[in-house]
């Protein structure tokens, strides 16, 4: 039995097994994704998270200190595993990372790509120990989780993007053999990571409805999704949570229809619609903007959001988390971020009132 | 070969994402001596355009434009050393790139190509652009039009800097600012001062219009 923080009267852990076993629990779970982006926290910089498994469990465990927020992590997202299978990636200190060089220059290069191995290649095995520490320190009390790619997004990362897109019109045939590659890549560390015990959740921004079309992601996106959910739900009994930024409201029953658990929606979507469109089949997740209340608003413009996501998704059939709609930016006050979770504290305790929740 | 034929080609080409199409098309227009920027504006621009209205209809997404403007700058290439120096009006400038920091520029790329679609002549600063080189390449060009771009919100208060660095050399009067990209919004444009904010590359060509005819009924 871990501490409870904050007031909570449960941890994060009792919190979500209650909500997965269809029991009471004290309030609505809230989940924040930070990482690589408060590592300011400790004092530093992006660069040295990158590449520093203790930086990471560090800032994980200063962030779950400062907020108990219902679930911790590091993973290699999409860039990492592209990454591990020769892409080059860029490392500012202040900045998250980009892409410096893809390794697929032209399609014959992708003969010589071999899938990542997790132990072994790029910074792999860093994300596996990062999760191992975070698993020992803070395990008791909140579930691990470690976010990857979704295939799509990484064979975006391998190839450029702006070529990668090109290729779904001017050569599928070699898109798909990527994507499957990327497929592998993605299954061997969802392996690794499930020996931990742990089951890792999807980004996957390349795929938004805001870049391709609604068959697009049915023939390139989908189907490989699809393929690193049944192995997540193979090693570990669980389904993952599925992050898409962007558009998706074009794509909510494809994304559902991957087999993930938890849809992670973005701020210019209304969760109210996803609620209608998939609500009985998923739980959702978000959707708060980052940019313009988290990061640039006041603890009251938080607030005011968050209760109007509390209204429009609480009761959502298959349940409701309260989230940012992406990544929460570097430089973002504290006092915003737990402006963010103290609303799923006091607005969010059940049993919810939804008078409580009107404007 | 009729004119009406080669045009419809290029058109054709464009929007269905063809460049031997277009690019055979545009030597065609050459061999029947069709004036460089009729097969260029009535030609490849109206295709840009036919691709441009597919996108805004949500039938078109990035990966098609991406593909037309290819097919587009394949044609472009056998008119523009025939273009006469007096046949061209005096075009609207425009300075574009996307904010230091960040080196995502598909967006910033559209943007680029539905501008000078549409007539503009547009300075494209790339990509990881300091504010202050924003600045230089306004004064240099004596661009009207100076355009932003971001899609991280850790860059996003460079464009502000920017603003604020056109007003301390005395441009911003003269300048027409818009933003745009992922995190931006209409309440940060006007947040920091900008004239203008668009969703995609469409909506700011249409955007940029409406703002320049506007100062320009302002000034008369």
């Amino acid at each position: 039995m871990g501490v409870v923080l904050h007031g909570d009267r449960m941890t994060p852990k009792e919190r979500i097994a209650a909500f997965a076993t269809g029991k009471e629990f004290d309030r609505l779970p809230c989940f924040l994704s930070l990482g690589e982006t408060a590592t300011s926290l400790i004092g530093k910089t992006v660069a040295e998270y990158h590449h520093s498994p203790r930086v990471m469990a560090d800032v994980d465990v200063a962030t779950y200190r400062l907020f108990g927020q219902d679930g911790v992590g590091v993973g290699p997202g999409f860039h990492g595993i592209a990454e591990a299978m020769g892409t080059g990636l860029c490392f500012p200190d202040f900045n998250v990372p980009y892409i410096a060089e893809p390794v697929v220059r032209d399609y014959d290069d992708i003969d010589r790509l071999e899938p990542a191995d997790p132990y072994r290649d790029g910074r792999l095995p860093l994300f596996l120990e990062a999760t191992q520490l975070i698993i020992d320190e803070l395990g008791d009390e909140v579930n691990v989780g470690s976010g990857i790619g979704g295939p799509f997004s990484i064979a975006a990362c391998l190839r450029g993007t702006e070529y990668f897109l090109r290729d779904l019109r001017k050569n599928p045939e070699a898109a798909h053999r990527l994507l499957r590659l990327a497929t592998e890549s993605a299954l061997r560390y969802i392996d690794a990571v499930s020996e931990l015990g742990i089951a890792p959740g999807f980004a996957d921004p390349v795929a938004s409805g805001t870049v391709i079309s609604a068959a697009q992601f049915r023939e390139f996106a989908q189907p490989y999704l699809k393929i690193c959910t049944d192995r997540i739900n193979e090693k570990c009994g669980k389904r993952p949570n599925l992050h898409i930024c962007g558009d998706t409201s074009r794509i909510w029953t494809e994304m559902a229809d991957t087999g993930a658990a938890t849809l992670s929606l973005d701020n210019i979507v209304d969760l109210a619609a996803a609620k209608e469109a998939v609500g009985n089949r998923v739980c959702l997740m978000g959707n708060v903007s980052p940019a313009q209340t988290l990061h640039k608003g006041t603890p009251a413009d938080v607030e005011a959001e968050a209760r109007s996501c509390i209204r429009k998704a609480y009761d959502s059939p298959k349940g409701y988390f309260l989230a940012a709609g992406c990544q929460i930016p570097i430089g973002t006050p504290v006092e915003n971020i737990k402006a963010l979770i103290d609303t799923a504290r006091i607005y969010g305790k059940w049993p919810i009132a939804p008078e409580r929740l009107n404007p | 070969m009729a004119v009406e034929e080669i045009l419809e080609r290029l058109i054709r080409g464009v929007r269905e994402m063809d460049e031997d199409l277009t690019a055979e098309a545009a030597q065609d227009a050459l061999a029947s001596q069709i004036p460089a920027l009729t097969a260029i504006n009535d030609g490849l621009v109206r295709g840009m355009n036919e691709a441009g209205r597919l996108y805004e209809i949500q039938e078109y997404f990035v990966p098609e434009l991406l593909l037309c403007s290819d097919a587009m700058y394949a044609g472009l290439g056998i008119p523009s050393p025939h273009i006469q120096r007096a046949e061209e009006e005096s075009r609207a400038k425009v300075v574009l790139g996307v904010m230091q920091g960040d080196t995502h520029d598909i967006g910033k790329n559209l943007v680029k190509l539905m501008l000078e679609v549409d007539g503009f002549e547009v300075f494209d600063l790339g990509r990881d652009v300091p504010p202050a080189a924003f600045v230089a390449k306004v004064k240099e060009t004596g661009a009207e039009l100076l355009g932003m771009s971001t899609l991280m919100s850790t860059t996003m208060d460079a464009m502000g800097v920017a603003i604020r660095m056109l007003q301390q050399e005395g441009l911003r009067e003269q300048t027409t600012v818009m933003i745009g990209g992922g995190p931006i919004s209409q309440a940060f444009a006007d947040l920091i001062g900008a004239d203008g904010y668009a969703e995609n590359a469409t909506g700011a060509v249409r955007e940029a219009r409406r703002l320049l005819a506007s100062r320009e009924a302002a000034v008369r």
